[in-house]
């Protein structure tokens, strides 16, 4: 919310030397945040009121005038072409040479067609007053000649932007932020301007009657007649465009200045095309109407329509209605001030998408209290702008008047809830500032609570205003700490264990957005191919089709990163990601289960040591994933074939289970038509595996002492079938079943077509042999490693070499 | 003493003598060993010395015997020393080698944590340091924990405080991970003493807000759980996290789930608020606060909702953004870059 400081000092007197700074730390220290604020009219420096004392034609041109002004001492002849110039007596703004307007231009004397001009006389928009004006601007003959026109029309102010919280509606005015000073600063605030006008002892006058008063609980109407409409002055155009409204025509602008001012939304009905009587009431389903913006509305039962036995003419706290709009040929107003109920008008308001200042505080709600107040300033001031009158009895529609709210503060509860001893006295001077009147009793206080303030309804809103006042800022003990042990294992244990693992094995991590593209998700799954990748959990309000569905795996994430890195030039990325996926639940209706994972890709080469390496493979992503499932205790996870994975490669892929068959995850290289139809180029190499079944593995861990003899190593060589593999081969030495081999390793796997037959491969193994309890001789290990070897060959064709 | 007794003394004397100076040019023990052996071994030049022992009286054989005896020490003397001269030698040769130590260091370099990853863990271990258990839940929540059990009925303005992402079944992505707090109070009876991280979303998409944000919450309700506690609390965060000399302010606001509430301003540990510092601080915006999020004591409606006795247990919250602290820690300008992934921003956050 915009509020003017000028228009706050007009409100509220301030301690001596009271300037913006102060101001804004007291509102902040409030509660009452301030965002910013935008220094006014300081650009404009050196323009004059000043008198016209004659017009002459200029000798060289139709359209332009020599018009003599005085300012002050100072008399100058300056060229004016505008159309509305005043006959001499009244006052223009005068911009002398030296002078400075917004948009950084200083006046010199120039010459016009001939005619040398000492400066020039001023539109609102030259001096930035207005987007738009018809001609210079004209002040009243009451304006002082030779006063600077910023000063006389107060444009040099501070607009502070204040952040009002949903609880505070009574801060939402001038009037209400100045009381909030007022607390504050000990200030008092000033008498109320209410000007005074004549007012005309009967007239024009309409019946009110309110059908629904739950919907509306007050509506007052008060009549103003025989008004003009016309330009407000500038004075008060100025006041609503700093504030961010539009000024359009006396009538208008007197309804949104008094808004402004005290936070009571008002509308002015031409009270001629009103057929009457007023009465308020829920709409009809499917009742239609025309509201101000020119757009027609449906309504349902819930809206609150203000109608005249025609029809609605009104959306109750939303929008006015066309057919009874102030226009030009306006003379009679019907000026209506009401409150109604918040939640009907925040529907309201949601369900047509019209988001007013005045239905922005009727739904957070709005003090029927002071309804006569506002009411009388607005129609005071119609009737002063518009020439008109007042007519006297405002019609007033109340059937239950608010009362203000008793609320208890118990002291032993304002003390545990602060931890202070304060005493209740210290309550009840506290509340006071804020115009709350406290009763005492025997074990605290009963304060009485305006109408203003809905927000202060049970003890702990009381020890919050207490407090308010000063003591949020009160240092604080730290002594107070009192740490008990947490017992409870970290539910994101193992996710971080998963990220310190990841980190160390050389990827970097990053963070993906939770919700992702449809079509990203229709790539990865090979066209639907595979469902739970494909049927993503909905967002049914995304921002953009960027995302629109949970992401069932880190996949797409992680290719939009590397996609990036990519293409900023970085060509190796070794990447990972932990975090949840979304999938369907099994039966429709049940809550979407979600699931940690850590997912990793690699691509790029490998780190040779001060050259280039060689393009990063399947067997690389592969040490990291054992580093992983060996940190969370597995260190026998099974790769099992084919993964049946639809992102990645058929023939570079695997699933990764524990040995006891519990499926992890997957490993391989991403499928090349997925590849590119994701747009990657280079080999990429992904895993993706879940944290609760790791976790869940996780085998305790049982250590040996290191062996007291020797072991002795034997190496068998030998061509096999290419598809027999490395796991295949090791199961076939281990049914053995020999004690005394300890550990076995492939040493080598070699595929050159120069030397090994076609469909063959040279594999090479050493073994490791050795006894718990004494040195193996020589004959003893070639008689074990001859079992070894022989188990393998009894179960698969080999040809020892 | 007899002539021949003192030729063979002398003898021996110069069987030294010559050994050394025989090896003064060998450099290997191996060769040494050679010329040894043809001086001591079974047919060394020793041991035809020796042969003449028989022909000398006896009186005489003890001070041959000892010179051939001395003989023999200072010849494995004289290799000892030879070799010792050596080793020295290949020592200071060895000691002669460099190399350029500037060279980076072999092999892959370790990977690096996320930014909101090392601020989490770091803000999770101040906590768990005061007692604070860490509870997660899911993203994917009902309307009533996220918003009717905190005290946010529907049709309140407040619930324009956040908005908030609709899933398909009837459910909404969490706008803040306050729902936890929710579970937990549901699950077991007081005291709690929770802080809850967690990824939280918002209806937001531009320079200063993210869709998906980190958060981290705080719950600790208990017997006597004052206002006071809350600010303790909370310094001793900011002084953990931001440096001793941090300052905290807090100041009136309002949330639906709590009451008193108050926003939490840290001092600005880059200025520390001091002029003319303060002035041009990028940091604080010349303000000499740095906002860290929202707080307050438990609405008597929130322990309600979850069936505490409101008139027995008191509690405070309070919540902040993560991605709002990283930047604060790491000096990061721009909060889009913790989502665009750039390894070259990555890199600079190694594990810790």
């Amino acid at each position: 919310m915009k509020i003017s400081l000028n228009w706050l000092r007009e409100l509220v007197e301030l301690p001596e030397g009271t300037e913006l700074e102060a101001v804004a730390q007291a509102l902040t220290e409030q509660g009452l945040e301030v965002e910013g604020s935008l220094a006014k009219g300081r650009e404009l420096a050196g323009v004059l009121v000043a008198e016209v004392l004659d017009i002459k034609p200029h000798p060289n041109a139709n359209k332009l005038r020599i018009v003599r002004v005085r300012a002050g001492q100072r008399q100058e002849s300056v060229v004016c072409g505008a159309s509305n110039l005043p006959p001499p007596g009244n006052r223009v703004c005068w911009a002398p040479p030296g002078a400075r307007l917004p948009g950084g231009h200083t006046l010199d004397a120039r010459e016009v067609r001939g005619v040398l001009s000492p400066g020039m006389i001023c539109s609102e928009i030259e001096m930035g007053l207005a987007d738009q004006a018809d001609g210079i601007l004209i002040l009243p003959p009451i304006a002082e000649s030779g006063v600077e026109v910023a000063k006389y029309l107060g444009v040099v102010d501070d607009v502070l932007e204040v952040n009002v919280t949903p609880n505070r509606p009574d801060a939402l005015s001038h009037f209400g932020i100045a009381r909030e000073l007022a607390a504050h600063f000990g200030t008092r605030l000033k008498p109320a301007d209410l000007a005074t006008v004549a007012e005309q002892a009967s007239g024009i006058t309409m019946d009110v009657r309110i059908d629904d008063p739950a919907a509306c609980p007050r509506y007052t109407a008060s009549f103003v007649a025989g008004v003009t409409v016309a330009p407000s002055p500038v004075t008060m155009r100025l006041r609503l465009q700093g504030c961010g409204i539009r000024a359009i025509s006396n009538l208008v602008d007197v309804t949104n200045y008094v808004l402004l001012e005290t936070g009571h939304p008002l509308h002015a009905f031409d009270f001629d095309k009103l057929a009457g009587p007023i009465v308020v009431r829920r709409a009809r389903a499917g009742e239609t109407m025309t509201t101000l913006d020119g757009v027609d509305r449906v309504l349902v039962a819930e809206d609150v329509v203000i109608t005249d036995g025609s029809g609605p003419v009104a959306l109750a706290g939303v929008m006015g209605g066309s057919t009874s709009e102030i226009s030009p040929s306006t003379r009679n107003v019907l000026l209506e001030a009401a409150t109604f109920e918040p939640r009907s008008i925040r529907r309201t308001s949601r369900r047509l998408g019209l988001v007013s200042e005045a239905s922005y505080r009727f739904e957070r709600g709005v003090d029927a209290n002071s309804i006569p107040f506002a009411a009388q300033r607005a129609a005071a001031l119609l009737a002063k702008l518009g020439g008109g009158s007042v007519v006297a009895g405002m019609v007033d529609r109340y059937p239950r008047p608010a009362l203000p709210a008793k609320v208890k503060l118990r002291t032993s509860r304002l003390q545990r809830v602060t931890g202070v001893d304060y005493p209740a006295t210290f309550a009840r001077d506290q509340l006071s500032r804020l115009g709350i009147t406290c009763e005492m009793e025997a074990d605290g206080l009963c304060a009485t609570v305006p109408t203003f303030r809905p927000d202060l309804r049970i003890e702990e809103d009381l020890i919050e205003e207490i407090l308010r006042m000063g003591e949020y800022g009160k240092p604080a003990h730290k002594e107070r700490i009192r740490s008990n042990a947490a017992t409870q294992a970290n539910p994101e244990a193992p996710a971080d264990r998963a990220r310190a693992l990841l980190a160390s094995a050389g990827l970097h991590e990053i963070v993906s957005w939770a919700f992702v593209p449809r079509s990203a998700l229709h790539a990865v799954s090979a066209d639907g191919a595979q469902k739970e990748l494909a049927d993503g959990i909905a967002v049914q309000n995304p921002i953009s089709s960027d995302y629109e569905v949970m992401r069932t795996t880190l996949l797409p994430g992680l290719v939009d990163a590397l996609k990036r890195n990519l293409a900023r030039g970085v060509s190796d990325a070794w990447l990972f990601e932990v975090g949840r996926v979304v999938r369907r639940p099994a039966k429709p209706g049940q809550v979407p289960v979600e699931r940690a994972h850590a997912a990793g890709l690699i691509t790029g080469r490998r780190a040779e040591w001060l050259k280039p390496g060689e393009p990063v493979d399947f067997y690389d992503l592969k040490r990291v994933v054992e580093d992983l499932l060996r940190g969370f205790g597995l260190s026998d996870a099974k790769y099992r074939v084919p993964a049946g994975v639809s992102f990645l490669h058929p023939g570079v892929s695997a699933l990764v289970t524990a040995s006891t068959d519990a499926e992890l995850g997957c490993l391989g290289e991403i499928h090349p038509a997925i590849a590119r139809r994701l747009g990657i180029e280079p080999r990429v190499f992904y895993f993706e595996l879940a944290i609760a079944p790791l976790y869940a593995a996780t085998a305790s861990l049982r250590a040996e002492a290191p062996p007291r003899f020797p072991s002795v190593a034997r190496d068998v060589s030998f061509w096999s079938d290419v598809s027999l593999s490395a796991d295949a081969q090791r199961a076939g030495f281990l049914s053995a079943n020999e004690p005394l081999l300890r550990d076995l390793a492939v040493l080598e796997d070699f595929r050159d077509p120069k030397y090994v037959p076609a469909g063959k491969k040279g594999m090479l193994w050493t073994m490791t042999y050795r006894a718990p309890d004494r040195t193996l001789t020589d004959a003893e290990a070639d008689s074990a490693h001859g079992r070894v070897v022989k188990a393998l060959a009894k179960l698969h064709v080999i040809d020892i070499r | 003493m007899g002539t021949l007794a003192q030729d063979l003394i002398s003898a021996f004397e110069r069987l030294t003598a010559e050994f050394s100076a025989e090896i003064a040019s060998l450099s290997t023990e191996q060769d040494m060993r050679a010329v040894q052996a043809r001086y001591l071994g079974k047919k060394g030049r020793a041991t035809e010395l020796m042969k003449a022992l028989g022909r000398l009286p006896p009186v005489d054989r003890p001070a041959v015997g000892e010179a051939a005896n001395r003989a023999r020490a200072a010849i494995e003397q004289a290799v000892q020393a030879r070799l010792g001269e050596l080793a020295g030698a290949d020592l200071a040769a060895d000691l002669q080698r460099t190399l350029d130590v500037t060279l980076p260091g072999r092999g892959r370099r370790a990977g690096t944590l996320h930014p909101l990853t090392r601020v989490r863990l770091e803000i999770e271990q101040i906590f768990h340091g005061m007692g604070f258990e860490v509870r997660t839940g899911p993203w994917i929540e009902t309307e009533w924990n996220n918003f009717d059990a905190l005290n946010t009925p529907a049709d309140h303005p407040a619930r324009d405080m956040q908005d908030t992402f609709f899933v398909e079944g009837g459910f909404i992505l969490r706008s803040h991970t306050s729902p936890v707090q929710i579970r937990t109070m549901l699950a077991g009876p007081p005291p709690v003493k929770i802080i809850a991280p967690g990824n939280v979303f918002r209806r937001d998409d531009d320079a200063t807000h993210t869709p998906m944000f980190p958060q981290c919450e705080g719950l600790h309700v208990d017997r006597n759980v004052s206002f006071e506690d809350l600010k303790a609390t909370l310094i001793v965060f900011v002084q953990r996290f931001f440096g001793p000399d941090t300052q905290i302010r807090l100041r009136p606001s309002f949330f639906p789930f709590t009451e008193p509430s108050a926003e939490v301003d840290a001092s600005c540990f880059l200025c520390e608020g001091k002029q003319p510092a303060r002035s041009t601080c990028r940091l604080c915006k010349g303000t000499g606060w740095l906002e860290i999020g929202g707080s307050g004591m438990v609405h008597p409606n929130v322990l309600k909702a979850v069936g505490y006795d409101r008139y027995d247990v008191t509690g405070f919250a309070f919540g902040m953004g993560l991605s709002r602290m990283a930047m604060l820690k790491y000096g990061v300008q721009d909060l889009r870059l913790f989502y665009e992934n750039d390894l070259r921003f990555l890199c600079q956050f190694p594990m810790s």
